[in-house]
C-alpha cells in the first residue's frame, strides 16, 4: 500500500505532487456554500444546505451518512450530472455554477464514474466496454485503445475474460470491468456511489481495494459514497453526513 | 483545460505490466479534447452497427419493415410507370422528327384538328423534308370469331411518304396503297380475336372496320393506349372512305427532317413562321404532354401516390419501432454514456447512424426483389416493368428519408435517459 499518500487531508498537497490546477488552494474539488432543494414551491425541500467540501489531489474521501442524508445528490453534483442552483463547486478547475451543457459535457468526460449496479453495455465485449471511456478522446487509434483496455482489464485481474459479454462474468467480475472503465482514460478524479452495494463482502473489498491501489499509483482523487463500514479502510478521510450538511470530518488512521 | 495531462505521469494502473515496472506509460490523449466530429461519426456509425447486431431477431424484423416498404413502393411506381407509358403507346410508336399539333388538343383520342395546309407550310423551312398529316378516329373493328365488336384507334397517313415509322409498317407499304387494305396492330387487346394469329396462319383476309369490309395486309406493333384497346393503321384515301370528314383538316402533322438537320433549331424556326393555331413538338414533348394528361387529369397517379405513402408510412412506424424499443430498453446505459461524457449530440448520432443502417440493409435486399418482381410481373401481364437507375436511386432517398425521420422521431426517447439517476 502507498503509505505515502494517506492520512493527509489538510490543504498542504501531498508532498511531492504538483497541483493539477496551478493555484493554491486549487485542489481537484472545492465546493462551497452549496444549497441545493428538489422540488418547486410548496413540495420544495431542501437536501443540502450550505456544504463545503475539498478533495486535496490523490485523496480518497469516503462520504457517508444516513439514507436520504444528500450524499448521492452531492455527488451528481460534483460530477456535472445535475444543474447547481446555490454555491460555487470548482471541479478540476471548471467552476460548475452558470455552467454550459456543453462544458459540463467535457468536464464528465475527465471524471471516471462507478455506479451502483455496473451499467455496462450488454452486446459490448469487456474489452470494448473499457475502450468506449477512450473513444471519447482523439488521439489514439482503434488498436491502441484495445490493447490499453485490454491493460487495465488486467490490472483489475480480468486478464482472461476480456472478450466475454458482461451476461457471462460474474457481478463482481462485472463491477471490476466499471472500475477499469472508470480508470482507463485516466481520469482527473473517480466519483463512486456505493460501488459496493450490489456485490458479496469478499467481491466488494476486492473490487474497492483494487479502485484504491490503481488510484494510489496514478495519484487519482477519489470520493466515495459507501454505507459499507467494511471499506472503510480504504480512506485517507471520512467525512459524514446528515440532513444535508456535513457533521463530521474524521482522518482515518494511517 | 489541460491540468490533467500536464500532470507528470506516474505509472498508470499496472506497472507490473511493463518489462522493469517503471517503463513510462505512453500518454493518454488530452482528457478534455474530444474525438473530431468524422472520427466521433464513425465510431457512433460502429456502436449502432454493434448493438443492432446483438439482437438479430430485432434486426431482422426491422430489416422486413424497411423492405416491405420498398418494394410496395417500388411497385407501386412499376405500375404507375408502366401504366402511363402504355397509355401512350400510340404516340410513343408513331415516330417522326417534329410534329404539328393544335394547341388545344389535350389528348390524342379527343383532338383539335388543325389545317392541312400547315404541313405545306412547314414545308417551305430548308431542312423539313416531308410532311405527313395524321387523321385520327374511332372506329369499331368486327371480331373475326365471335363477331362482336369493339372500338379501336383508327390511324390515316400517306403512307408512301415515309415520314411516320411504325414497327412492321415498312414492308407494307405496296399493299396498304391498294384500295379497302388495312394494317392491325398485333399488341390490340385480345378483345378483339385472335386477327393476328389468323394472319399469320392463313395470309391475308378480310376484317370489319366501321361499317366497311377491308383486306387485313399485314401487322403493325403500337400497343393499346389508354384512348383506345386496339389500333388500325390505313392509308389517307382508304381513310377517306371509312370517314367523312373536312378534308381540309388534319388531327396531327409529322415532320420528317433532311438528316443531319437540327431538330431543336428546325423547332424553333417553324414556331417563328407558323401561326398560332398550332404547336411545334418533338417526339419527346408530345408523348410527355400524352403521359401528363392521364397523370394529372385522371386519380391513377393519386391511387399510386396513395399506396407508397402507405408503404412509407408503415415502415417508418417498423423502424420507428424498433429504434424506440432500442433505446428504451438501455435507458440505463445510454445514461452511463452520458455521465461518462458522451453528447447528446453524439447519441443522436447512434441512433440516426441504426437507422441509416437499416435503411441501406433493408434496400438492397428490397431492390434485389423488387427487380425479381418486375421480371415476373411483366412476363405474367405484357407490362413494361423495367428499373430505370432514377426511379432505383429516388426510392433509395425516400427509404433512406423514411428511416432517417423515424430517427428523429425516436431520438426524442434519449432525453429521458438522465445521468444524474444513475447513482
Ligand atoms: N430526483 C429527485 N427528486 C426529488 N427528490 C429527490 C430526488 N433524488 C433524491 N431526492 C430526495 O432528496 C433526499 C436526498 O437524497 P439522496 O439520494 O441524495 O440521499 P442519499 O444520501 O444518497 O441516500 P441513500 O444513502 O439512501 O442513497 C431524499 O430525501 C430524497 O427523497
Ligand atoms: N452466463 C455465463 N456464461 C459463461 N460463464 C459465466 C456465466 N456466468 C458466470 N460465468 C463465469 O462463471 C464464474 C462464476 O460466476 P458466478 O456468477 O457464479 O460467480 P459468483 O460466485 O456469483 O461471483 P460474484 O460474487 O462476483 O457475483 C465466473 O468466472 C464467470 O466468468
Ligand atoms: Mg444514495
Ligand atoms: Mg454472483
Amino acid at each position: 500500500m502507498d503509505a505515502a499518500m494517506g492520512g493527509n487531508s489538510a490543504p498542504p498537497m501531498p508532498p511531492g505532487r504538483p497541483q493539477p490546477g496551478g493555484a493554491v488552494g486549487d485542489g481537484p474539488v472545492e465546493l462551497r456554500g452549496i444549497t441545493f432543494a428538489y422540488g418547486e414551491g410548496e413540495l420544495r425541500r431542501a437536501v443540502l444546505r450550505d456544504v463545503d467540501l475539498r478533495v486535496a489531489a490523490g485523496e480518497i474521501v469516503l462520504l457517508t451518512g444516513p439514507s436520504g442524508s444528500g450524499k448521492t445528490t452531492l455527488l451528481t453534483l460534483i460530477g456535472a450530472l445535475r444543474g447547481m442552483q446555490e454555491g460555487s463547486a470548482r471541479v478540476l478547475g471548471q467552476e460548475l455554477m452558470g455552467a454550459r451543457e456543453s462544458q459540463r459535457v467535457a468536464l464528465r468526460g475527465r471524471i471516471g464514474f462507478i455506479f451502483q449496479s455496473h451499467n455496462l453495455l450488454g452486446f459490448l465485449t469487456a474489452r470494448q466496454n473499457v475502450a468506449m471511456s477512450l473513444e471519447l478522446h482523439a488521439g489514439l487509434e482503434e488498436a491502441a485503445r484495445l490493447a490499453r483496455a485490454a491493460e487495465m482489464l488486467a490490472a483489475v485481474g480480468l486478464a482472461d475474460h476480456v472478450d466475454k459479454l458482461p451476461a457471462k462474468l460474474s457481478g463482481g467480475q462485472r463491477q471490476r470491468v466499471a472500475v477499469a472503465r472508470a480508470l482507463v482514460a485516466e481520469p482527473g478524479l473517480i466519483l463512486a456511489d456505493e460501488p459496493t452495494a450490489a456485490l458479496d463482502r469478499v467481491s466488494g473489498q476486492e473490487v474497492v481495494h483494487m479502485l484504491r491501489d490503481l488510484a494510489r499509483r496514478r495519484g487519482t482523487p477519489i470520493l466515495l459514497v459507501t454505507h459499507d463500514p467494511r471499506i472503510l479502510d480504504i480512506a485517507d478521510r471520512i467525512v459524514a453526513m446528515e440532513d444535508g450538511r456535513i457533521i463530521e470530518m474524521q482522518e482515518a488512521r494511517a | 483545460m489541460n491540468e490533467i495531462a500536464k500532470k507528470p505521469r506516474l505509472l498508470a494502473w499496472a506497472p507490473e505490466l511493463n518489462a522493469g515496472g517503471a517503463a513510462p506509460v505512453a500518454p493518454v490523449a488530452p482528457a478534455a479534447r474530444p474525438a473530431g466530429f468524422g472520427q466521433g461519426l464513425v465510431l457512433a456509425v460502429r456502436l449502432a452497427w454493434r448493438q443492432l447486431l446483438s439482437d438479430r431477431a430485432r434486426l431482422a424484423t426491422a430489416m422486413a419493415g424497411v423492405m416491405f416498404a420498398c418494394v410496395l413502393v417500388f411497385m407501386q411506381l412499376g405500375f404507375k410507370g408502366a401504366l402511363f407509358d402504355s397509355a401512350t403507346n400510340m404516340l410513343a410508336a408513331m415516330r417522326a422528327d417534329l410534329f404539328l399539333m393544335h394547341p388545344m388538343t389535350q389528348a390524342s383520342f379527343r383532338p383539335e384538328r388543325l389545317p392541312r395546309a400547315r404541313a405545306w407550310q412547314a414545308l417551305a423551312d430548308p431542312d423539313v423534308a416531308q410532311a405527313v398529316p395524321i387523321y385520327l378516329e374511332q372506329a369499331t373493328v368486327r371480331n373475326p370469331l365471335t363477331g362482336s365488336r369493339r372500338s379501336a384507334q383508327v390511324i390515316g397517313l400517306d403512307i408512301s411518304v415515309g415520314a411516320v415509322e411504325f414497327t412492321g409498317l415498312a414492308p407494307l407499304v405496296g399493299a396498304l396503297q391498294r384500295p379497302d387494305t388495312v394494317a392491325f396492330d398485333d399488341r390490340s387487346r385480345p378483345e378483339f380475336g385472335p386477327i393476328g394469329r389468323l394472319f399469320r396462319e392463313n395470309g391475308p383476309y378480310h376484317i370489319q372496320v366501321g361499317r366497311r369490309d377491308f383486306e387485313l395486309v399485314g401487322l403493325v406493333e403500337i400497343g393499346p393506349s389508354f384512348g383506345a384497346d386496339g389500333n388500325v393503321v390505313m392509308n389517307e384515301t382508304n381513310f377517306r372512305r371509312v370517314f367523312s370528314r373536312n378534308p381540309g383538316m388534319a388531327d396531327l402533322v409529322a415532320l420528317k427532317l433532311r438528316p443531319g438537320a437540327d431538330p431543336v433549331a428546325a423547332q424553333a424556326r417553324l414556331r417563328a413562321v407558323l401561326p398560332e393555331d398550332v404547336v411545334v413538338l418533338t417526339h419527346v414533348e408530345l408523348v410527355r404532354g400524352e403521359r401528363a394528361y392521364w397523370e394529372t387529369g385522371t386519380p391513377i397517379g393519386f391511387i399510386f401516390l396513395f399506396g407508397s405513402i402507405m408503404g412509407l408510412v408503415v415502415g417508418m412506424v417498423i423502424v420507428y419501432q424498433i429504434l424506440f424499443a432500442d433505446i428504451a430498453g438501455h435507458l440505463s446505459e445510454y445514461a452511463t454514456l452520458k455521465a461518462m461524457g458522451y453528447s447528446n449530440g453524439y447519441l443522436s448520432r447512434v441512433v440516426l447512424g441504426a437507422a441509416v443502417i437499416l435503411a441501406v440493409i433493408g434496400f438492397i435486399p428490397g431492390f434485389g426483389l423488387s427487380v425479381f418482381l418486375y421480371d415476373f410481373v411483366a412476363g405474367a401481364t405484357f407490362l413494361p416493368l423495367h428499373m430505370p437507375f432514377d426511379r432505383a436511386l429516388n426510392v433509395f432517398l425516400l427509404i433512406f428519408g423514411m428511416c432517417f425521420t423515424a430517427g428523429l422521431l425516436a431520438m426524442r426517447k434519449l432525453r429521458d435517459a438522465n445521468p444524474a439517476d444513475m447513482f
